[in-house]
């Protein structure tokens, strides 16, 4: 269903938005189709009633990421889960070609109170989300998670949460503290977390960081709970603007 | 910073309003809410080395 275009998205991301539905990845991986949801084969027209808004297949399918032929599964969660996830209304996403088997991709929304009695639905949490390296296409990463983020804006969610694991004192296995701020996520630093860097004295963010000495937090970052802002003019939107931009005026976005 | 241009109450219900199409629903009922003191929470749970946990990798490495 048509949701209501913000200014932003009217002067910033429908042109992307169209390249991006447009891109052979989109229409080759992210098409709605081949889908089962809880046992059930959806119909083309069958639209998706979610707290924040109703949605046509391919709709939902780019919010969430569902590849063709995936099958999803839909949990309320109501405490934390096993992996600190908050909260919320969860789909589990498993897809025997493009999610590193026997891993299964989970993305949620979740309320924040709104400092009165509505309740809003304001984020969507990527608890799990592994692709899997051999089978999937270059740069398809970057067109889901864009759309999810276009997607988002769009039915009016604020952040887009995960963990951004590794770094200094973490598991050396994972990179996210160094890619996903790349992307545009960010967060604060802690206390004392630049206390030997007076040139960083300034910083308050990653992202304040990346601006003033990229290097340095690659060496020195590490793991921690990351936000994309996906309010209007965010330096989020800026940072995965930019970045969607020079894949694809380098042609790597087929 | 909140996107309220065109978000809605959760109490609000919606209808499928095109006739004839097949609607799924996902209810958000008893789900709390996500509060500051559970942000928090998270946030100090993402600072504990886990060797046991998966974490979500966008397996392309940005190149800038």
């Amino acid at each position: 269903m048509p949701f209501v275009p913000s200014n932003f998205y009217r002067t910033s991301l429908a042109g992307l938005h169209q390249r991006l539905q447009d891109s052979a990845l989109t229409r080759t991986y992210l098409t709605g189709t081949g889908i089962r949801l809880d046992g059930t084969t959806p119909n083309p027209d069958d639209l998706y009633e979610l707290p924040i808004g109703i949605f046509s297949i391919i709709e939902f399918a780019h919010l969430f990421s569902v590849f063709d032929n995936s099958r999803v599964h839909q949990q309320a969660q109501h405490s934390f889960g096993p992996d600190e996830a908050p909260p919320g209304l969860y789909f589990t996403i498993s897809n025997s070609h493009l999610i590193q088997h026997p891993n299964k991709n989970r993305l949620g929304l979740y309320a924040d109170p709104n400092g009165g009695t509505d309740l809003f639905i304001d984020g969507l949490h990527v608890d799990h989300y592994i692709l899997n390296e051999h089978n999937t296409p270059p740069s398809l990463g970057t067109v889901a998670f864009a759309l999810c983020a276009i997607m988002g804006h769009l039915a009016g969610l604020s952040h887009i949460s995960l963990v951004a694991a590794g770094g200094r004192g973490f598991d050396q296995r994972y990179i996210g503290y160094r890619v996903w701020p790349k992307l545009g996520f960010d967060a604060p630093l802690t206390q004392d977390e630049v206390a030997q860097a007076p040139h960083l004295a300034h910083c308050h963010t990653v992202q304040d960081i990346l601006a003033t000495n990229a290097e340095w937090w690659d060496n020195h970052g590490s793991q921690r709970l990351m936000t994309f802002d996906l309010t209007a003019n965010s330096t989020s939107w800026k940072k995965l603007l930019l970045y969607v931009d020079r894949k694809l005026s380098e042609g790597g976005l087929p | 910073m909140k996107n309220h241009v065109i978000n809605k109450p959760t109490e609000t219900p919606q209808q499928a309003t095109v006739a004839g199409k097949r609607v799924f629903k996902f209810p958000y009922k008893n789900i709390p809410v996500v509060t500051s003191e559970m942000w928090k929470q998270m946030e100090a749970a993402a600072r504990v080395p886990r060797k046991d946990r998966r974490y979500p990798v966008m397996i392309e490495v940005p190149d800038a």
